[in-house]
């Protein structure tokens, strides 16, 4: 196991440096000299060197990739805009972003199981066809509209739920829903295919040969082995939700990470852009990775491969 | 030969999707929309750009089915004009990452070693990143604008395709007819692109159809963040970013065009999910 989580651990560094050149190279990529974009349109020629001097943009590439690296690290790279350092700026962000994906998470992955063991247990029944209706019909929900549909309904026409911001839990909610319907539906779809698939194993038709009540075939054999796959979903999608959520954040006004890196945009603050895109893309991997080595631990098969 | 076994494949593939009804539901809604896009400017009650300020944020009424928003542009007009530009756009991105994605991925699949390596692994790097921030972070670099945001969708699809691809070709490739091909001294690219590509189309196609839907929700994403096709281009999410600054007085302008944007997608998954049913009969209740 350990050896596993080793080698693991290993394929990461290639992929966190890949990450980090992209990163560092998006600036470059701009067309025009950095220095400029960043300095804005009516720079004079002073502020245009000062910030060429202070990103060490007259230096070569390899040696301005350290610098970056280097000074997200210690502070010193800071944004444009407050003159604060990046990682400064950008954690509280992340924790905002963090909070929400995981409030979704938790109530996607209770209605998905949920929906999903019912679809299973009453295959090709009514029940099913509706469980996996919805499903579909959650995954081609924007994000966006349905984050406006349920402000319409639940802010503006009943009044039961701020429509913006953050505060106590009512806060929350909305902006959770939002973000997890999707997440919600493929737990439900992973589930229920992933049940029927083991119901359609030998041990649970000996289990059934035995005489074992069914309650207890579904719940105790057939889900137990079943979850391993739906677990993996769940891990995955809590990765996307942390980049997703620029979506949600921004009809919420939700004080996270996406939205600001956004807003940097427009605000042409490359640094936080930058390290923003960076942070949620290494958590991404990272997220992955604690993926596959649960995934590892609940199925010994997996490990010696 | 060949021709007829193709014919009649393509025929019963036809016919499993017309038994299905979700997934010919999918197909009835693109081709819908491909129709309105197609015939927009006939069938659209007005320019989907002229300002009337007269009739500024007035709700659904018999001139304007849709109501109007706060130039007085007429919503309806706009949401049709949308369909060009959702579907234009995702459209062109898919099929440029198809054809770069399969042909990168097959090589990658076919030739193996080290140009497998190069290639996928760099290919994992841009999958590291979460599609729509990729996408954001091409518009940061590139700018907003039409092209851009189908160079952004094609950025992250490609690899996306790239792995179905070689995954596929890697299979293919241990088929007989392909052993049988190398012995009488068929040539490598030869073998790939006559015998080993045909056979691994089916699901590319189903992961296009599929992307279809992902680039439309990109699309409208982008627009809805201020980073996609500008205003007063007619663009389901950005007239839907429009219509939050108004949401307190004018709520109808956030429903129709987030209603195109989800009944698009929705068609495309339908139809995505039912060709794979059609293409892969034993694999239904998986």
């Amino acid at each position: 196991m350990s050896n596993f989580i080793l080698r693991r651990l290993l394929l990461l560094i290639p992929i966190f440096i890949g990450v980090s050149i992209l990163s560092f190279l998006m600036m470059h990529l701009i067309p025009g000299d950095p220095a400029r974009i960043m300095a804005g349109q009516d720079a004079t020629y002073q502020e245009i060197q000062s910030i060429r001097v202070e990103f060490g943009l007259d230096k070569s590439l390899p040696v301005q990739y350290v610098l970056f690296m280097k000074g997200v690290m210690d502070g010193s790279l800071k944004s444009i805009k407050t003159q604060r350092p990046v990682l400064k700026e950008i954690y509280p962000r992340f924790l905002n972003t963090l909070e929400l994906s995981l409030v979704s998470i938790v109530i996607s992955a209770f209605l998905g199981l949920g929906f999903g063991i019912v679809a299973a247990v009453k295959h090709n029944s009514w029940l099913d066809n509706l469980v996996m209706g919805f499903s579909l019909f959650g995954i081609s929900m924007p994000v966006f509209w349905l984050g406006i549909l349920l402000i319409i309904v639940f802010a503006l026409i009943l009044g039961w739920l701020p429509a913006a911001g953050k505060g106590g839990i009512q806060h929350i909610i909305l902006p959770s829903i939002t973000l997890g319907m999707a997440t919600s539906a493929i737990i439900a779809r992973m589930t229920r295919a992933s049940m029927l698939q083991v119901m359609n194993q030998d041990f649970i038709r000996t289990a059934d040969a035995f005489g074992i009540p069914q309650r207890k075939i579904i719940y105790k054999y057939t889900l137990k082995n079943a979850l391993i796959p739906v677990v993996t979903v769940i891990g995955l999608q809590f990765g996307y939700m942390l980049g997703g959520a620029v979506l949600t954040e921004s009809v919420f006004g939700w004080p996270g990470l996406g939205r600001f890196i956004v807003d940097s945009i427009f605000a042409r603050d490359y640094p936080v852009v930058q390290v923003g895109i960076m942070l949620i893309a290494l958590t991404f991997v990272l997220v992955n990775l604690l993926v596959d080595i649960t995934y590892a631990f609940l199925d010994p098969r997996i490990r010696r491969r | 030969m060949e021709t007829t076994r193709r014919a009649e494949s393509f025929f019963t593939i036809m016919r499993r999707i017309r038994k299905n009804k979700m997934a010919l539901f999918g197909t009835y809604i693109v081709l819908a929309f491909v129709g309105i896009a197609i015939f927009a400017p006939w069938i659209s009650p007005y320019s989907p750009t002229a300002q009337d300020y007269t009739v500024s944020l007035q709700g659904p009424t018999w001139a304007h089915p849709f109501g109007t928003d706060i130039y007085g542009r007429d919503v309806l007009s706009r949401v049709i004009y949308g369909a060009r530009i959702s579907l234009g756009i995702s459209f062109v991105a898919v099929l440029v990452s198809v054809i770069i994605g399969t042909i990168l991925g097959a090589i990658a699949g076919y030739f193996g070693g080290a140009l497998d390596e190069i290639i996928m692994r760099t290919f994992d790097v841009f999958l590291a990143f979460p599609t729509i921030l990729l996408a954001i972070a091409i518009i940061a670099i590139l700018g907003p604008g039409m092209v851009n945001i189908a160079i952004a969708i094609a950025v992250y699809s490609i690899p996306q395709f790239a792995r179905v691809s070689r995954g596929t070709v890697v299979s293919v490739k241990a088929n007989e007819y392909v052993e049988a091909a190398r012995s009488i001294g068929e040539g490598k690219w030869s073998i790939l692109m006559r015998y080993i590509l045909p056979n691994s189309i089916a699901p590319i196609i189903i992961q296009a159809t599929l992307r279809m839907a992902t680039a439309i929700l990109s699309i409208a994403g982008l627009g809805f963040l201020g980073l996609g096709v500008q205003p007063p281009t007619p663009e389901w999410g950005s007239d839907l970013s429009l219509a939050m600054t108004y949401i307190q007085v004018a709520p109808y302008l956030g429903i129709f065009p987030g209603l195109a944007v989800f009944l698009v997608t929705m068609g495309f998954n339908y139809f995505g999910d039912g060709l794979n049913d059609a293409l892969n009969p034993k694999l239904k209740d998986r």
